[in-house]
């Protein structure tokens, strides 16, 4: 059993070993094509770039947090001065939810739009 | 709205929007950094599934493409088995559409001596004036990859995704979009076999 083990372990390494080689190995032409590759799909990416979760979370509560600083600065009058910027708290707490993660990567226009509306609301 | 409002309402804005945009620059340059490093042992992993080089660099390409564009936001430390899962996806695109190739060609009338799959030996890179030790590592690589042909699809992913890549078997499984139980099974029959096929590394 214990040969068994060692001989699997044997081939394991020897299999990698072999694979790794093989990528120190790659010639030139291939490398220079996988880096024009690589330059090719981070260009691609930038045409159709949308900023994805992590620029827009800054944006959004960045928008949120001001919110709330006009509406404490304003001393809340009343109950309708207070609304938007709970609203606002509560858009702030769905944004930040990981739950939407894939949804806010996929659809960033929708989240863009949300927080347009969280600072027209202000007023 | 006196003007310290005006000033505290247009300052968080303004520092927001520089952020936005320095997060979004790091973000690229780890996409790069990312990129780079696993640029070579894709290849690798897509030649020994396609047998082409031209379709192993195409379908690198398809996989960087869609990791940038659709998981750039997700944690770094998901972006290794999020993009062996896209190449996986691209490369079982590719064979399917083979394989209908293959079906159309096969069928229609005057063409089934034309097209003829890929020869692994005249799609590996030229040994002429390549050192000794280079020339060796391929033909072993060569040899490995005509034993993975021998396995299921499953079996030759597990095995090139835990051996060669290197993912655990947690990572493994959401590059395969299977249970981490079915990594195991899948890894274990296909060393079984390739050791088998491979008969001298036993001793």
């Amino acid at each position: 059993m214990a040969d068994m083990t060692d001989h699997r372990q044997d081939f394991e390494r020897k299999s990698r070993q072999a694979f790794e080689e093989s990528v120190a190995a790659l010639d030139g032409e291939t490398r220079s094509r996988l880096a024009r590759v690589r330059q090719n799909a981070l260009a691609e990416a930038r045409r159709g770039f949308r900023p994805s979760l992590s620029t827009w979370v800054p944006i959004g509560a960045a928008a949120a947090a001001t919110v709330l600083a006009i509406a404490l600065w304003s001393g809340g009058p009343g109950p309708q001065a207070t609304e938007p910027a709970l609203a606002a708290l509560e858009e702030f707490d769905i944004v930040m939810a990981g739950d939407d993660l894939d949804m806010m990567d996929e659809d960033p226009a929708f989240y863009a739009w949300a927080v347009e509306e969280i600072t027209d609301g202000v007023g | 709205m006196t003007g310290s409002a005006t000033l505290s309402w247009s300052m968080p804005l303004i520092g927001g929007c520089e952020g936005a945009r320095e997060t979004a620059v790091d973000q690229e340059r780890a996409l790069e950094r990312f990129l780079a490093g696993i640029e070579k042992r894709a290849y690798r992993i897509a030649k020994l599934s396609l047998r082409d080089h031209d379709d192993a660099l195409d379908v690198v390409q398809d996989a960087m493409i869609s990791l940038v564009r659709k998981y750039a936001g997700h944690p770094e430390q998901q972006w290794r088995p999020l993009f062996y899962r896209i190449l996986r996806n691209r490369i079982t695109d590719y064979q399917r559409h083979r394989r209908v190739r293959r079906g159309v060609i096969a069928w229609w009338p005057g063409t089934a001596g034309d097209e003829q799959p890929p020869d692994p030996i005249e799609s590996a890179p030229d040994p002429a004036g390549a050192p000794e030790q280079e020339l060796e590592g391929e033909q072993l690589l060569e040899r490995i990859g005509q034993a993975l042909l021998a396995l299921s699809s499953r079996q030759r992913e597990a095995f090139m995704l835990r051996n060669f890549e290197g993912l655990d078997v947690a990572q493994t499984a959401i590059a395969m979009g299977c249970s981490e139980g079915s990594v195991k099974t899948h890894y274990f029959r296909a060393v079984q076999l390739l050791q088998r096929e491979i008969g001298e590394w036993q001793t």
